[in-house]
């Protein structure tokens, strides 16, 4: 039945592309967005101003140690579903240490149960203030979604300027070994209605509260 | 169905739409342009944007088995539809094949159009809205009535009456209260659920990736927690590659709310992973055509590169006054009005492309810079081609047509209408014309002729000057133009 429906909605779209009106594109337009070159230090500063924007609590660290303190200073006696913990940069993973801890792995309505969520990240995007995850083997989706906050620990040599850079890195890189683009989620501030009469208002589905941590 | 102008009927003596509207459009139409303009070379991007819309429709079809050749590749089961039946049948079947008792939705368009809920319902399948808008729309059995504010319409007391009455929780109008409520409620409902639907706001060719954006994170939850994801999309809502999905993501939410970017953009490449321990299971794609290649085929081609951002409808001095639902099917404002008669036939839409001043507000506002205007105009010459015309429009029309090939006729018949218009005018006002030309005045005065024609003002200049004439004066030639507003 699809099949049949598959080779008659082609063959309907192949007639109906001849006759159809599309206007001409405008003449002089370059094939590729260019991304200015920007020095880390502008990065940063701009990555800052973006999340403070958006509500998203930022701290940004001298040290390793610096890091692990403020990590710790968040989730320490809370319920949490994070990372594994070798999946999380400048050894954050040893903050959970003693404390209640889920993972991917455990089932979902145990996961649900967490306070806080805690992860790393692939990129931040400095020109939006966004935060570029995939997902993978120890990095579950479900740690920057369900908890009502999200700690996420970024290390400040990822930071890219723009969305289009991190799609360059992965259109090089699915070539490379096949295996194409993965569940990719970019988050950018809080979860956000205003459904309501236009009220704002956060933490309807995903976290209410984002804190960034930016390592060294 | 009722008629079109029983509908914007109502919705004129709706004062609280009115107001919500005014409010609501206004912010967003502000909000739109701040943030465009902080978006360095907006123009440019806004072209090219358009220019890999268009791009792909030249060759939508064979685009289309590029696309479904990459969805296959990453492990997705692909479903092509040809209209809201069949994909809501496809939908069944995939449930039943899956042993899926509960379905939950983020919101999309494309199952608006199919009427999906209706069918799965019917089907025996429990199904829930999760957009926050939609998940009331659902539970006080409406419909939405902006493509991206489906709530636009209501009040918050209304709304807190709504979930107080459906789901048994005490009233209250805190919209901060009321969002904890459905977080609560619907968090429930996603852990139960075993079937995730959601629409698409792109799909990426070259990638085969669908692409949803939310800003409450309800599509993230519908792609990550169920066991089997199944995205409904029209044929048109392709784009060739992630750096043009780029360019789209720039646009969409600065021109839908003025955010830089929604909250969560999510990109779906198949179901999950070996290793990973979420997302679906089992991924299939419904392409949707219903009466999209039909507008592939014609002068509205350019209306499938739409992409959904509302914009037009902030813009729209008729939307702001109508609202949504006076244009009785899925797409309202000045899109609506022209993909509803695109997908349905005009026959029965007329209306809705005569709906407009054709002001250039929506083209204005458009990310893509879809010529609307020139769509609707296009939809009433095919109207008029195609549609029942009243008899006496008809033999006006032939009348008219005969008069103004004859120029004596024409003549004769301008100066006896002149005379005849100063008689009924001895103010220089006429209040009311006879017969069918009643119609004219029945809102506004006419203002009599002026005693001279353009033509005879012509030609005695023409005398006067013994050869050459330089123009006539226009203001007495124009006198009959004006209009009293009463």
């Amino acid at each position: 039945m699809s099949a049949d429906a598959r080779l008659a909605i082609l063959a309907r779209v192949r007639q109906a592309q001849v006759r159809a009106y599309i206007p001409e594109a405008k003449a002089g337009l370059p094939e590729r967005l260019a991304y200015p070159a920007m020095d880390a230090d502008t990065r940063l500063k701009r990555l800052e101003e973006e999340f403070k924007l958006l509500g998203v609590e930022v701290f940004t660290e001298a040290s390793e140690a610096d890091v692990r303190k403020r990590v710790a200073g968040f989730i320490s006696g809370k319920a949490i579903l994070s990372w594994d913990a070798a999946r999380l940069p400048y050894g954050v993973g040893a903050c959970l240490d003693g404390e209640k801890v889920f993972y991917g792995s455990d089932d979902k309505h145990v996961q649900g149960q967490a306070d806080i969520g805690l992860t790393g990240c692939e990129n931040a995007i400095a020109e939006t203030g966004s935060l570029a995850m995939t997902s993978g083997p120890g990095r579950p989706r479900s740690a920057s979604l369900m908890p009502i906050t999200h700690v996420v620990v970024i290390r400040r040599e990822d930071i890219l300027l723009g969305m289009g850079e991190f799609f360059r890195k992965f259109q090089a890189g699915a070539s490379r070994d096949g295996s194409g683009l993965p569940y990719v989620v970019f988050i950018t501030g809080p979860s956000r209605t205003a459904d309501i009469e236009l009220s704002l208002t956060l933490g309807v589905h995903g976290p209410g509260h984002v804190v960034a941590v930016i390592g060294p | 169905m009722s008629h079109f102008l029983d509908r914007v009927e109502t919705a004129l003596k709706d004062d609280d739409l009115k107001l919500a509207l005014g409010r609501a459009t206004d912010r967003l139409g502000s909000r739109r342009s701040a943030s465009l303009a902080s978006l360095e070379n907006s123009d440019m991007i806004r072209d090219m944007a358009r220019r890999a819309k268009m791009g792909l429709l030249t060759d939508l079809a064979g685009n289309l088995e590029t696309f479904e050749k990459n969805l296959i590749q990453n492990g997705v089961k692909v479903h092509w539809a040809e209209d809201g039946k069949a994909a809501n049948r496809i939908m069944v079947e995939i449930a039943k094949n899956g042993n899926c008792k509960r379905a939950v939705k983020s919101k999309s368009m494309a199952t608006e159009e199919t009427h999906l809920n209706h069918d799965l319902l019917e089907a025996g399948l429990d199904v829930l809205e999760t957009d926050l808008g939609e998940y009331i729309v659902q539970l006080a059995d409406t419909t939405p009535s902006h493509i991206i504010l489906p709530i636009i319409h209501m009040t918050k007391e209304k709304i807190g009456e709504i979930m107080h009455r459906k789901i048994q929780v005490p009233y209250t109008s805190d919209p901060e209260k009321l969002a904890k409520i459905a977080r609560a409620k619907l968090r429930e409902a996603f852990l139960s659920a075993d079937l995730g639907i959601t629409g698409a706001n792109f799909g990426v060719i070259d990638s085969g990736t669908i692409v949803l954006v939310s800003n409450e994170g309800n599509a993230r939850l519908v792609t990550t927690l169920p066991r089997v994801h199944v995205v409904v999309m029209g044929i048109e809502k392709l784009v060739p590659s992630l750096a043009d999905l780029d360019l789209m993501i720039k646009i969409l939410g600065r021109s839908a709310t003025g955010q830089k970017i929604t909250t969560y953009t999510s990109l779906v490449t198949g179901p999950r992973r070996p290793g990973e321990t979420d997302g679906c299971e089992e991924m299939h794609v419904i392409l949707l055509d219903n009466g999209r290649s039909r507008i592939l085929g014609g002068p509205i081609a350019e209306i499938l590169g739409c992409i959904r951002c509302g914009a037009c409808l902030n813009a729209c001095p008729v939307y702001k006054n109508i609202g949504g639902h006076a244009y009785g099917d899925t797409y309202p404002g000045p899109v609506g009005a022209i993909v509803t008669p695109g997908l349905r036939g005009i026959k029965g839409w007329k209306a809705l492309p005569d709906a407009s001043s054709l002001c250039g507000a929506c083209k204005e506002v458009c990310p893509v810079r879809l010529d609307i205007p020139r769509m609707l105009l296009e939809l009433r010459k095919h109207a008029v081609e195609e549609a029942d015309i009243p008899w006496s429009l008809r033999i006006g029309l032939w009348g008219f047509g005969m008069v103004a090939s004859r120029p004596w006729l024409y003549k004769a018949g301008a100066r006896l209408g002149g005379i005849a218009a100063r008689l009924m005018a001895p103010d220089g006002w006429i209040r009311k014309l006879p017969g069918l030309a009643g119609g004219w005045t029945r809102s506004r005065d006419m203002k009599a002729p002026a005693p001279k024609s353009f033509q005879r003002l012509f030609l005695e200049r023409k005398r006067a000057q013994g050869g050459r004439p330089a123009a006539p004066v226009a203001a007495g030639a124009a006198g009959g133009k004006e209009t009293h507003v009463r």
